[in-house]
């Protein structure tokens, strides 16, 4: 099951909050859940970088409790991708680059009116990227 | 590692194939027009120039994540690296051409000196058909590149300098890009709260 | 092939000429400058020119017009851009070369963006490819 997905710039703006299933509702602004998550991104890819051995390349997929998995995908242009799933999902690391090739660039990097760091409320983005989660697999595993 | 990866020549075409393609005449005219308009407007070569440079720059930051979502072309260890990516996939992939690095190593250069590489466009698909004329022979027609560059590099936390040093319309034999590194930008963070 | 002294002119649509170049041969140079004449025998036949354009098919319009021992021969692009070549010999053939050649090139400076439509060809590139054209077919 897929819960919502974050879209990050590299200032740690949020360019996109979107949820398809929340399992428990947020205490406090959706701001403040924002900040909340980028926070956590942000050390843990501190705590990730120390931790990787040697100059090796350093940069974390996922990390899941038993209640959900919390996939991530950052490029080199510093966008950050959240994905939070069910914890039986697998690998969605493809599916989130898949936003990022298909939805992302074809319709915010490629549109012309559209500025870097505002917040993406083009609804040809939007469509495509609703469209794509429902086809996923995922989606609608386990929902039980 | 690096010995096992295809060669970039071949991820280039892999990228050009992928992408969608349009008349080549179409697109030399569409950018000679603009060049021509922008010309016009400002009535100064030199601003004309910086114009089509920050043009570049806009695209730059933009087509750089079309390139990372498509070209495959993994992570660059090091700026010469880098300029070999430029080149061989980013080149081919946007405009259909193989462009040759140079990396250039100034003679008596410090040890700690910021590295830099020159691009060698000899089939520059923008000066199809072009002659400059007299009273703009030091336009830098081709600017626009150098600004594509420069953005998308930006975008990945390279800041860098590029600057036309030969073109094939200034009676060169071709077009050459200079590309020197200036700094590496690490991430910064705003945090509204401060 | 006969040696002779040819007049080449390039009038664009509304009857501005933008091009024009003279192929002497060596031993025609008597030192009487001839030019004006020419000139005025080519803007003469440009009516010539546009009356046969509807005669033909063919952008090479062969010989239109004559004047004493010279004659006129034009090709029209469909652009209505008139190519005329005043000339003392006949040289069907070569003529018929140089002009579909020199129609090639023309388009290309059109392709050019810093030319617009009706302005005078400056550039050299083009003047000296017109003149290797006149030296392959008109000697």
């Amino acid at each position: 099951m897929i819960y919502n997905l974050y879209i990050y710039n590299k200032h740690g703006v949020c360019l996109l909050y979107h949820e398809w299933k929340r399992p428990n509702i947020t205490a406090g602004s959706a701001m403040a859940d924002q900040k909340l998550m980028f926070g956590f991104l942000f050390s843990l890819k501190q705590v990730v970088n120390k931790l990787t051995p040697d100059s090796g390349m350093p940069g974390f997929h996922a990390c899941s409790t038993n209640k959900f998995k919390l996939n991530y995908y950052e490029t080199a242009t510093g966008l950050r991708f959240v994905l939070n799933t069910d914890p039986n999902c697998g690998d969605m690391r493809e599916c989130i680059r898949y936003i990022y090739s298909a939805v992302f660039v074809e319709y915010a990097s490629k549109n012309a009116l559209y500025t870097a760091g505002e917040p993406l409320d083009n609804e040809q983005f939007l469509f495509a990227l609703d469209k794509y989660v429902r086809s996923l697999p995922a989606f609608t595993s386990g929902a039980a | 590692m690096a010995a096992q990866r295809p060669p970039y020549q071949r991820l280039g075409d892999v990228a050009f194939s992928k992408v969608e393609k349009v008349n080549a005449e179409l697109f030399t005219l569409t950018y000679g027009a603009v060049v021509v308009q922008l010309l016009k407007d400002s009535e100064d070569v030199e601003q004309t120039s910086i114009q089509l440079e920050k043009m570049g720059y806009n695209i730059g930051v933009r087509i750089i994540d079309e390139f990372l979502a498509k070209a495959n072309a993994g992570t660059c260890t090091d700026f010469k690296e880098t300029g070999e990516v430029i080149a061989k996939v980013a080149f081919r992939m946007f405009l259909g051409v193989t462009v040759d690095c140079r990396h250039v190593v100034e003679p008596n250069a410090p040890a700690d000196a910021m590295p830099a590489f020159h691009l060698i466009i000899v089939d520059n698909p923008l000066v199809d058909f072009v002659e400059l004329p007299e009273h703009c022979s030091t336009l830098a027609y081709c600017n626009l590149l150098c600004g594509v560059v420069r953005g998308a590099l930006e975008m990945v936390g390279m800041r860098v300098e590029t600057k036309l040093l030969k073109d094939t319309l200034w009676g060169d034999e071709h077009t050459e890009i200079s590309v020197s590194l200036k700094e590496l930008v690490h991430e910064q963070y705003r945090d509204d709260d401060e | 092939m006969a040696t002779g002294s040819y007049t080449f002119v390039i009038v664009a649509q509304g009857d501005t000429p933008v091009y024009g170049a003279e192929f002497l041969a060596a031993a025609k140079k008597d030192g009487q400058d001839t030019s004006h004449l020419n000139q005025l025998i080519i803007h003469a036949a440009l009516d010539m020119v546009d009356d046969a354009v509807w005669t033909s098919n063919n952008m090479y319009l062969k010989t239109v017009d004559k004047f004493n021992e010279l004659l006129i021969s034009a090709y029209v692009t469909p652009g209505h851009a008139r190519m005329m070549v005043l000339h003392d010999v006949r040289n069907e053939d070569g003529i018929r070369s140089f002009l579909h050649d020199v129609h090639e090139l023309y388009v290309k400076v059109l392709l050019n963006p810093f030319h617009s439509a009706g302005a005078p060809i400056r550039s050299d590139t083009f003047d000296a490819r017109v003149r290797a054209l006149a030296k392959k077919y008109l000697t």
